[in-house]
């Protein structure tokens, strides 16, 4: 949790209002105060195992530089 | 629905008009018509749900019971200054609710789920009390103190579900199928099992090791719990009382009557009857007491203070009244009260007990049965809590008094005396806490102290949810080698279910309700006791010895209290009963007249089992054609049926004088009762079967065991929970082939199965013992793919002097790159983020100092499916993540149709070769023909006509038990027209074509839909190889057990294999070699173990001293480590060596 980063945000489990928490901070939702949080889904992109094979053999080869080219941004 | 059996109707009846030969009597009995009452089934269940008996209990508990414990100690009393107190005038619970920073939020059952709360609802109490001390004194009073907090029991009528309907249920995040009955403590769902015992307060007679009969009483009043024993020694004949409180365990039973006053030999003949038989065996009874010089009741007395244990008792001694009549009167049958020193009441009850013991030894049919139900109850939570609530409100009033006393003592008071800030709520609170998480019923005031009474609520599958709550733990330990507890009782006939029990050492002792069974509750004695004076019972004040059991009067015993006689018996029994129909007395008084014993019995007591049955006149059912109209229409409930006399409820014991009829036709003019669906007499578990009748009984009773590890659906919120372990099918199916309880219990809508096309043949050989041939293609389709979710929970510490743990997120270096690849499913915050793929050693939490890692099974890839954050109990911040993973069947995976006929996957066969029919149709897989002749589950061969049938016509068939007469269950010859209707041969067999050569195959072969359900049992959980791995410190051996990743044992029998055969260096290889080799130093003088000293390079003695005679040899660490184990123990184990 350094405080440079973006906060990470995390959704009431009952009015689902989006959340930041700092360390130390009660677990709350600010606008209707229950006392769950759910993380959110995460934002990188995931690709099954299967699916990834199945690409690799049957994409031409426009299709898989465009793969390539999310492997390269997904690395970095 | 059903077929009805019409009677015949009356313009029939006359064209059968012969003039002459009327058969008179036929005419005059009333019109037969059956009706159809299966609908009384829903509608009973809709008002009363499945669990309805923890419901009731808990209420009565809530309402009633909590207010009489208050009431009979309200008072917390200064020792020194009795004006000083403070009175309880009421009680209550309040909403659930909890406390944090001093606000109290209102809670719901899963907000406590989920974030391992206790739903709990303050106890209120209004008090008086008096504020301030010496000469001023005032009267304060206080409304909704709060002393303590009451675990709430879902459903029940303190919970915010109370009475929702099934949107509100929705939006309350509960599932609406959901039973209740139980509680959450501490974030898990906990059950108070049902406890089985013996009736309290009732003469139960029997014989005991030695032969001799006993007649004994468990007495449970308010104020004391004891057990009085009489036995009758079988050579002498002479009767004894065997009670606690007394030295000896014999004492002259004629000693005690003296001492109650009853100093007339005569008069005690005449109360036990003037059959000179009885007098004869009372007679050495007597003779005894006449030889100990026992004449007067002075002499009794005396002659039994010196038989009085003496540390038995301190509190009366200070009293006038002698330790021996305190015993006599508030031990000895404390069931029975005295009042006034009237002793009387007592001494009848002893005659009767004497009565009967005699009555058992000329005639050995009148002994009583144990293991008879009517002869048992059953405790359920509000029972076993309300001990419990008992036992600490005592000790918190003990608590406050003695605190009073202190502060009184203390010599300057600073604040105003004030009473009603010594009631501590923590007491209450934490100890109605820890009985029900740990499950330890430890009561001191009652001697009780039970094991396991609370279980964690099974959520494997929601049949086994049902299937929990509805189970019966047994009174009888285990180990006990008797038959008689574990064998199914006749009387068990429609309130306990007979198939399902558990297999192996607690069959038969581990019961489960019935479908229909209702437990009862207390009722109100005192008005129920002036009705049966009103009603012609004659007072037992007022009767003589010699008219008790005068011939034609039958004694009236309420509650196990003899009330008085009745010369009319019946009489009074159809006067109760007609009372009981109208709605003036509780539905559920059973009043039970027993012609043996001459006795009439009427009981209110809670805990007893009973059913609905529907009441018929001289064979003629009351409820008729309009009456189930009406209630199809909705303009009648269940409860109309039961308030108009049409339905009453019969416990175990009043169905011995009721004459039940199984169907309307049967009945005959003596039938008092007829059932409402024969179907009822099995439990939530074996209702899912469908025709169970067909199958033999042991197979239902596997299925019962099996249907609670089935995956489907657990609840409509399985989503929303955090359960340690879920496991959920992909695509659940109802069943083909339903049953009415099936609807009933909602299976329909939670299912856990799927409808496979099954073919009942033989191929490739991996399907011999009970093994599975599946389809590569069916497989693919979504057939048996399952959902395992896992909770994975951390807790970020804080610890006290202001340190704590710390999450970090994760680390990274200058080009943003992770520095360990572990972290790869973290998010900034250093929590695994939902969505992501986890592998096994990923981390989950970048916890400092330690983090957690993910330790998931190889190959099929998990998922992190949610993430959820919240406060615990002492505001650590709590993480708990569901982690999720998807699995296809694989061989060794365990299936199971519905007839107890399981079977592992034994291997999957491509679509291109397995077989097909004329239509297309391949099977999703194929079971060996050999399950069949020795199982004998004919069951499951009329599920598959009836699912073949269902699937070709469109329509669901039933098979519910015992239901072929009533239409609930459909019929192989209706089934098999459909068949041939629909194409198809009428004995279910299919024409069917190999898939790898394309040929017609021989024969024709027996195939259709059967429900199979994926068991919890999977290879992916169980497989475990290794090479080589950890080891334990202390032998140097390999670890034991998959968790530990251990090695695989050479155990006893194993090595008996192996040095039968001759293979000793595979022993060696196994036991030492591949296990721990050791090197040792042994002095071929001394036998002893050296060591090696690495300065000089050689083993060292250091018995001897010297190195001269060193051998080195290796032996097993674990040897190694024994010698040395006994030498610690001043044995000396010596090695002597040889050339081998």
């Amino acid at each position: 949790m350094d405080p440079q980063q973006e906060p990470v945000s995390y959704i009431c489990g009952d009015c689902a209002m989006e959340n930041t928490l700092k360390t130390g901070d009660v677990i709350q939702c600010r606008e209707c105060g229950y006392r769950i949080l759910y993380k959110k889904r995460t934002r990188r992109s995931i690709i099954h195992v299967a699916f990834w094979l199945f690409l690799m053999q049957t994409a031409h080869g426009s299709l898989r530089a465009s793969i390539n080219q999310t492997i390269a941004r997904k690395q970095a | 629905m059903g077929v009805r059996q019409e009677e015949v109707p009356m313009d029939h009846a006359e064209l059968n008009f012969i003039p002459g030969s009327i058969d008179k009597q036929k005419l005059a009995a009333p019109v037969k018509s059956a009706v159809d009452k299966f609908q009384l089934l829903p509608e009973f269940l809709k008002g009363r749900g499945l669990v309805k008996q923890h419901l009731d209990s808990y209420n009565y508990f809530v309402k009633t019971d909590i207010k009489k414990i208050v009431r009979a100690n309200d008072r917390i009393v200064c020792k020194f200054d009795p004006s000083i107190f403070l009175r309880f005038k009421d009680v209550r619970i309040g909403r659930p609710s909890v406390s944090r920073d001093a606000v109290s939020d209102d809670l719901r059952p899963h907000t406590c789920r989920l974030s391992d709360l206790t739903y709990a609802a303050p106890i209120l109490v209004n008090v008086e009390y008096v504020q301030g001390s010496h000469n001023q004194k005032i009267l304060m009073e206080k409304n909704d103190v709060v002393i303590g907090k009451m675990p709430v029991m879902l459903r029940s009528c303190c919970c915010v579900l109370y009475g929702k309907d099934e949107a509100e249920l929705a939006r309350l995040g509960e599932c609406p199928l959901d039973p209740g009955g139980y509680f959450v403590i501490k974030g898990t769902e906990k059950v108070v099992l049902i406890q089985e015992q013996l009736s309290k307060n009732r003469i139960i007679l029997d014989k005991d090791k030695k032969g001799d009969i006993n007649a004994s009483v468990t007495s449970s009043t308010e104020a004391t719990k004891s057990k009085t024993v009489i036995s009758m020694d079988s050579k002498t004949m002479k009767m004894y009382l065997n009670l606690n409180q007394f030295t000896t365990k014999k004492i002259p039973i004629m000693a005690i009557m003296k001492a109650m006053g009853m100093e007339s030999d005569q008069e005690v003949v005449q109360m036990i009857g003037r059959d000179p038989r009885f007098g004869a065996l009372l007679l050495p009874s007597m003779e005894e007491c006449a030889s100990l010089g026992i004449h007067t009741q002075q002499q009794a007395l005396e002659f039994l203070d010196k038989k009085v244990t003496p540390s038995a008792f301190t509190r009366s001694t200070s009293e006038k009244e002698s330790r021996v009549s305190y015993i006599l009167r508030s031990v000895f049958l404390a069931n029975v009260p005295v009042q006034e020193n009237n002793f009387r009441p007592k001494c009848i009850y002893v005659a009767v007990m004497l009565r009967r013991m005699m009555e058992v030894l000329l005639n050995k049919d009148a002994m009583d049965d144990k293991d008879y139900v009517g002869n048992k109850r059953l405790e359920l939570s509000g029972q076993l809590i309300s001990l419990l609530f008992e036992d600490l409100f005592k000790s918190m009033i003990s608590d406050a008094e003695t605190e009073m006393v202190r502060v009184l003592n203390k010599q300057s008071r600073s604040s105003r005396f004030d009473p009603s800030q010594f009631i501590v709520k923590d007491g209450i609170t934490n100890g109605l806490e820890r009985a029900l998480s740990t499950g330890n019923w430890d009561v001191k005031r009652f001697r009780m102290h039970k094991k396991g009474v609370t279980q964690v609520l099974g959520r494997l599958s929601f049949i086994g949810t049902l299937g929990h709550m509805t189970r019966i733990s047994p009174q009888f330990e285990k180990s006990r080698k008797v038959s008689g507890p574990r064998a199914l009782q006749p009387s068990q006939w429609g309130m306990l279910c007979p198939c399902d029990t558990p297999e192996g050492e607690s069959c038969g002792l581990i019961k489960n309700l019935a479908l229909m069974t209702h437990v009862t509750t207390d009722e109100e004695d005192g008005p129920l006791i002036s009705l049966c004076y009103c009603l012609g019972v004659e007072d037992l004040e007022l009767l003589s010895g010699e008219e008790l059991h005068s011939p034609n009067s039958f004694l009236v015993i309420f509650n196990g209290l003899i009330l008085g006689k009745h010369r009319r018996p019946q009489h009074f029994a159809t006067a109760m009963r007609k009372l009981r129909r109208a709605g003036k007395v509780g539905e559920f008084v059973s009043v039970f007249v027993n012609e043996k014993q001459c006795c009439v019995y009427i009981a209110s007591d809670g805990g007893r089992v009973c059913r609905p049955l529907v009441i018929a006149d001289k064979g003629v059912s009351r409820i008729k054609e309009y009456h189930m109209k009406e209630l199809v229409d909705g303009v009648r409930t269940f409860e109309d049926f039961l308030r108009e006399g049409l339905i009453e409820y019969l416990d175990v014991n009043e169905e011995n004088n009721a004459l039940i009829a199984l169907y309307d036709a049967e009945a005959t003019t003596e039938t008092t009762h007829i059932e409402i669906e024969p179907f009822t007499i099995l439990g939530v578990c074996a209702g899912l079967i469908p025709f169970p009748h067909h199958n033999q009984s042991p197979r239902n009773t596997y299925q019962c065991a099996m249907g609670k590890q089935a995956m489907g659906n657990i609840a409509y919120n399985e989503l929303c929970r955090m359960d340690t372990l879920l496991y959920l099918l992909v695509y659940p199916q109802r069943p083909l082939l339903t049953t009415r309880t099936i609807e009933l219990v909602g299976y329909d809508k939670l299912g856990a199965g799927q409808n496979a096309t099954v073919a009942v043949m033989s191929y490739t050989g991996y399907d011999i013992e009970d093994a599975i041939v599946m389809n590569k293609s069916s497989l693919d389709r979504g057939f048996g793919r399952c959902i395992v979710m896992k909770k994975y929970s951390a807790i970020h510490q804080r610890h006290g002097n202001d340190t704590s743990e710390f999450i970090m997120r994760p680390t990274r270096d200058a080009e943003n790159k992770l520095t360990d690849n572990r972290m790869r499913v973290l998010d900034e915050d250093g929590i695994a983020a939902p969505g992501e793929i986890i592998r096994p050693n990923d981390i989950y939490v970048n916890k400092r100092p330690s983090w957690q890692t993910f330790k998931g099974p190889e190959g099929e890839p998990s998922v992190v499916d949610r993430v959820s954050l919240f406060s615990d109990r002492n505001n650590n911040m709590c993480i708990k993540f569901i982690i999720r993973q998807t699995r296809r069947p694989e061989v060794g995976d365990k299936f199971s149709s519905r007839h107890g006929q399981k079977g592992v996957c034994g291997t999957i066969v491509q679509q291109e070769d397995f077989v097909f029919s004329e239509r297309g149709i391949c099977p999703d897989l194929i079971m060996n023909p050999h399950g069949f002749p020795s199982r004998m589950t004919v069951g499951k061969m009329i599920e598959l006509l009836g699912g073949k049938a269902g699937v070709s016509s469109g329509r669901f068939h039933y098979g519910s038990a015992f239901g072929e007469p009533s239409g609930h269950a459909d019929r192989v010859e209706a089934i098999s027209e459909t068949l041939v209707k629909c194409g198809f041969s009428y004995n279910g067999k299919d024409f069917l074509y190999s898939g790898i050569t394309g040929t017609p195959l021989q024969s024709y072969v027996f195939m259709g839909p059967i429900y199979y359900q994926k068991l919890k049992h999977m290879v992916l959980d169980k497989m475990h190889a290794r090479g080589s791995g950890p080891r334990v410190m202390l032998t140097r051996q390999p670890t034991e057990g998959r968790a530990r990743n251990g090695g695989l044992r050479v155990g006893e029998m194993e090595r008996d294999c192996l040095i039968a055969y001759g293979a000793s260096m595979l022993i060696y290889e196994r036991l030492m070699i591949s296990s721990d080799p050791f090197e040792v130093q042994v002095c071929r003088g001394c036998g002893l173990l050296g060591y090696y000293n690495h300065k000089l390079k050689t083993g060292i003695c250091s018995t001897c001293k010297s190195g001269d005679n060193i051998s080195t040899m290796k032996l097993p660490y674990a040897c190694k480590l024994l010698i040395q184990e006994l030498q610690s123990m001043n044995i000396v184990p010596r090695l002597k060596l040889d050339e081998a």
